[in-house]
Formats: structure tokens, sequence, C-alpha cells
């Protein structure tokens, strides 16, 4: 165990600011949680502020706070200096003699080296404070929503900047408000909310029996009988074409359909709508996640073991898809 | 392990320094006062008449320079938002204001020293008029300071200097059309010590005299900022 968080809370004014936080992270493993936005920032604020933190609620590494690494999205550069200047600077802050040019290749910072930070993107600032991270030697990284706003090539970076961390031995920890940023990013992956933290499967597809598998097939031959999907707003029941759904995610143990970047709830369980729906082109591609495949515009591959559908909705969702599934995709739509 | 904990001291103000020796020569605010200066004193230098006092010179360097310099400094590592990090390597905040202290301090005894060569002063002048400005300039850099912190961008440093920036050129602007018996009341300011001090010096009298009041304004302010520093919670 590198750090745990044991009934970790905020409370103020009989407000629970932050409900309470059970976690630990072992070296080597990477820890997304998915939450709301304000816990993230009570937390944060926590972190920033140890005296206000109650004893034995933060088990630290050796050395405390000075071992922990932050990524905060209020981060910020000296705009006047250069990349690499930037990149010196944090080398001598943090007394430690980096690769400079292993971490400009990995952040993918080769082409600005010499660019003013304020002369850089939005997402190439952003890929410069997660170098930060490459040179702050610590047992523990904590991001705060690192990937919000990061254009591709960023998440690409952002991927192998965490895969590097663990590999190195450290035991990292970020907090995202996206569950499908969460599932591409973590290889444990936790839901936190006022019911406090629950482990999500990950790739349950793996473990189910081939039974499940022959069962799918006959379900494919089974002619469709019913061809509206409910959901209730209120006390309307609404019904929608299933062709309208842009996919379905289970969370909290409720199932949502989003149709037109609106989301609605649903009565009926995400196994149930599988069954109903599987035969009108719709696909498992997580366990939390069903995906109306006329929807996918494109299948992102992060690394061997992670990967996201892109779809052309009119915000662009991208949903998690899992290494189990993403075979039985490419079966499926002969790739 | 003391000396250790030394040496990581050393080498972070170490590294604060390679950043302003990067970061200032473009910093167009604090290059515009530190130019400006060198530039006025240089002009004034050549002007055959003397008709601008030195007290009204230095007045400049100590308000554009020190005190808008220090407030600059301060306030862009907030502007910036880059003080966590800063915090995060273990810097404590008074840490970081005691260095940007000690580089506008810096900055100001270069332009004092640039002041001197231009106006032929020799050694032993120019270290009396130091120990003379000396409580002056402290004054000025711990209202930079508190501005830095009050702030919250370099505009609002500027905005917030102009009262003490209008005070003090008013009391100078006093000073320099009245003679010591017009206006007596005027002693209880420190730019009188300084206006007739410079004269003291010039005559080479003894100048020691003139620094009781500005040392008493020097402690007066110092002090103030220490007890309202403690007061406040910055973590």
């Amino acid at each position: 165990m590198v750090i745990s968080f044991n009934q970790l809370r905020k409370i103020e004014q009989n407000t629970i600011l932050l409900p309470e936080l059970n976690l630990t992270v072992q070296k080597k493993d990477i820890v997304a949680v998915q939450c709301e936005n304000e816990y993230i920032g009570h937390l944060f604020d926590l972190l920033n502020h140890p005296n206000q933190i109650k004893k034995k609620a933060i088990t630290l590494p050796e050395g405390g706070f000075q071992n922990v690494y932050l990524f905060q999205q209020t981060d910020g550069l000296y705009k006047r200096l250069t990349v690499i200047q930037m990149l010196k600077f944090w080398c001598k802050l943090y007394q430690h003699q980096a690769d400079l040019e292993m971490i400009l290749n990995l952040c993918e910072l080769q082409a600005c080296a010499s660019k003013k930070t304020k002369q850089l993107t939005q997402s190439e600032q952003r890929r410069l404070l997660f170098a930060s991270a490459l040179i702050q030697q610590a047992a523990v990284y904590i991001f705060e929503d690192p990937s919000l706003g990061l254009d591709l090539q960023s998440k690409h970076v952002l991927h192998n900047l965490l895969i590097h961390l663990a590999d190195k031995g450290a035991a990292v920890l970020l907090f995202t408000t996206t569950l499908e940023e969460a599932i591409r990013l973590g290889n444990s992956v936790y839901r936190y909310s006022n019911r406090g933290t629950q482990q999500l499967e990950q790739d349950i597809e793996d473990t189910e029996d081939v039974g499940k598998e022959n069962h799918e097939e006959e379900m494919t031959s089974i002619q469709v009988q019913l061809d509206k999907i409910s959901a209730k707003i209120e006390d309307k029941i609404i019904l929608f074409n299933p062709l309208e759904i842009d996919y379905i995610e289970a969370r909290d143990g409720q199932t949502y359909l989003f149709v037109n970047d609106e989301e609605f709830a649903s009565s009926n369980t995400i196994k149930i709508l599988e069954e109903r729906l599987q035969p009108l082109g719709f696909f498992r591609c997580h366990r939390s996640y069903l995906v109306n495949l006329q929807r996918v515009r494109e299948i992102i591959i992060w690394s061997k073991n992670s990967y996201s559908l892109s779809l052309d909705n009119p915000s662009k969702s991208t949903i998690p898809l899992s290494k189990g599934n993403y075979s039985k995709l490419k079966e499926l739509i002969h790739l | 392990m003391m000396k250790k904990r030394k040496q990581v001291r050393l080498d972070r103000w170490k590294a604060l320094l390679y950043k302003d020796i990067c970061d200032l020569r473009w910093n167009g605010q604090v290059l515009l006062n530190f130019i400006g200066g060198i530039f006025l004193i240089s002009l004034l230098a050549f002007v055959p008449e003397e008709t601008i006092s030195l007290s009204f010179l230095l007045g400049f360097i100590f308000v554009m320079l020190t005190m808008l310099m220090q407030g600059n400094l301060m306030v862009e590592e907030q502007e910036q938002r880059t003080i966590r990090s800063l915090k995060q390597a273990g810097f404590s905040f008074k840490e970081i204001y005691i260095y940007k202290m000690i580089v506008t301090f810096t900055a100001t005894v270069l332009v004092l020293v640039i002041f001197s060569v231009l106006y032929g002063n020799h050694f032993l002048f120019s270290i009396k008029l130091f120990i003379l400005v000396l409580p002056i300039m402290i004054i000025m850099l711990v209202a930079g300071t508190f501005l830095g912190i009050k702030t919250k961008n370099t505009i609002e440093i500027s905005l917030y200097g102009v009262p003490i920036i209008i005070l003090y050129f008013f009391v100078e602007g006093l000073l320099m059309n009245s003679s010591k018996e017009d206006m007596p009341w005027l002693v209880v300011f420190p730019n009188y010590h300084l206006h007739y001090g410079i004269d003291q010096l010039y005559f080479n009298e003894p100048f020691l005299s003139y620094l009781v009041v500005p040392v008493i304004w020097m402690t007066a302010v110092v002090a103030v900022f220490v007890s309202w520093y403690r007061n406040q919670s910055f973590d």
C-alpha cells in the first residue's frame, strides 16, 4: 500500500461536502475514480491544506506530502519562459537530473521546445504541465480531471504518461467526472458518490462462459416483436424508436438512454435492453455501456488494452470499449 | 541532516533565481520601470542646470521601480497560478516573499550604483547615500509586498500603488518648492530627511540625524506589516 484514504470526509455546517472516501492505491497501480466535480474540488482543497485532514484519514508514503505529486486544473506556467526553460526550472526546483529529451518525446513537445509557454496551445500547455510529473520524483501521483478539455493527441500523451509513471513503481490516482475517461485511463475504476466508493468491475465479458455466447448467437435470430424502448420523466412515459438511441449507460443501479445529447432514465436493466436491442444493431461494448453501432464513427485504440468508441452524435461522445469486446466487435464488423 | 536541508533550500532558491534570470529580461513592466529609471537619471545627469533635486530622482526610483517591481513580482506568482507548484516544492510563502524582496532590492541597488557612477560620486559618498536611502527603500519594499499580497493582478498593483505615488510626490513637490522654514510640519515625513540629508552629504556635514525619522517610519511600517502578516491565513 502506498496511499490510502480511510474514511476521509469533509463536513461543514452540517452539510456533507465530501462523502466518506475509502480507497487504497498500491504501487504500480493506476486507479481512476469517477465522481462529481464538486467532490474533486473539495478533495483537492483538503490535499492542499493537510492541516484540515483528520489524523489517520490519509495514510501517506514515507516523506509525507512531499512525496505526493498533485496535478491540478488550476496549475499554471511562467508565461515568458520557454518549454525547455520551464523543464530546466522544474529540474532545479525538484533537484532531479531528468532526461529532457525523453520528457519532450514522451509529452510530444519537441516541436515547441523553444516556444514561450504563452504561445503554446491549451493542450500543449497541459502536456507541459504533465511533464512536471516526470521531473518531480514522488511515490504517489494524484491528478485532478487530467483529460478535461484535452485533444486526442494529448489524451494519448496522458495515457502513456500514466503507464510510464506506474511502470516506474509509482501509485497513480486520478479523479475524473466522466466514467468513460475513468475506464479508459485506470487499471482499476471506482465510482465515488454520496454512497461511498464502489469498485466497477471491468472486462466481465472475459469471464463469461461460452454458453452465453451461444445464447447471444441464438438471440440474433429471434425476430423482434417489441420495437419501442420506454423511459420515464416524472409522471410521463416516453417511447423511443430504438434507432434514435445513441447509447445506453448503466450507472448507480439505473439505466440511462442517451438520445440527442439528452439523458433519460429507463426502468429496464441494461441486460434486458441488450437482449431486446442486439438484433437491431446494438452492441454491449462494456459492462456499463450498450451502443448503437450505427452511431459509431471511430474506434480509438489508446493502447493494446485500452479502446474507446467515438460516436457521430452532436456532442461527439466517446464511450469505453473493453478489451474482451474489442475482438467481438472486430468480428462483428468484419475487421 | 541539517546541512542537507540547507543545501536543498539553497538549490530551490537557485532554481528561482534561474527562473527569474530567464523571466525578468522579458518582463515588460519591470523592464519599463528599470530602464525608465536609468534613462531618467542618465538624462538628468547631463542636464547642465540642476533643476530637479536628487531626492526627487531617488524617490522616482523607489516608487516606480522598488515598490511596483516588488508588487509585480509578487502578484505574478498568483496571477500565473504558479505559487502552488512552488509550495509543492517545499517553499513557504514567507520564503517566496523574502526571495522576491531580495531580487527587487538587488535591482534597486544596481540602479543606485549607476546613479552614483553617472553623478560622479566617490565611493564614501555613495555608501553614505545608500545608508541615508535604505529606510525609504525598505518602506517601499514592504509597501510593494503588501500590494502584491492584497491585489489580484498587475493592473491592480498600478491602480492601488497610485495613492502611495501621489502622496510621495506631493510631499516631494512641497519640499522642492519651499524652504526649511516655510513648512516645518513636513519634518514628520521621511522625504524631508532624504531631501535635506542629501544636502548635508554634499556639504560633507554629519547626516545621521536625518536618519532618525526615516528609521522610525521604517520600524513602524515593518512592525505593522509583520503583525498584519501574522494574522493572515495564506494556507
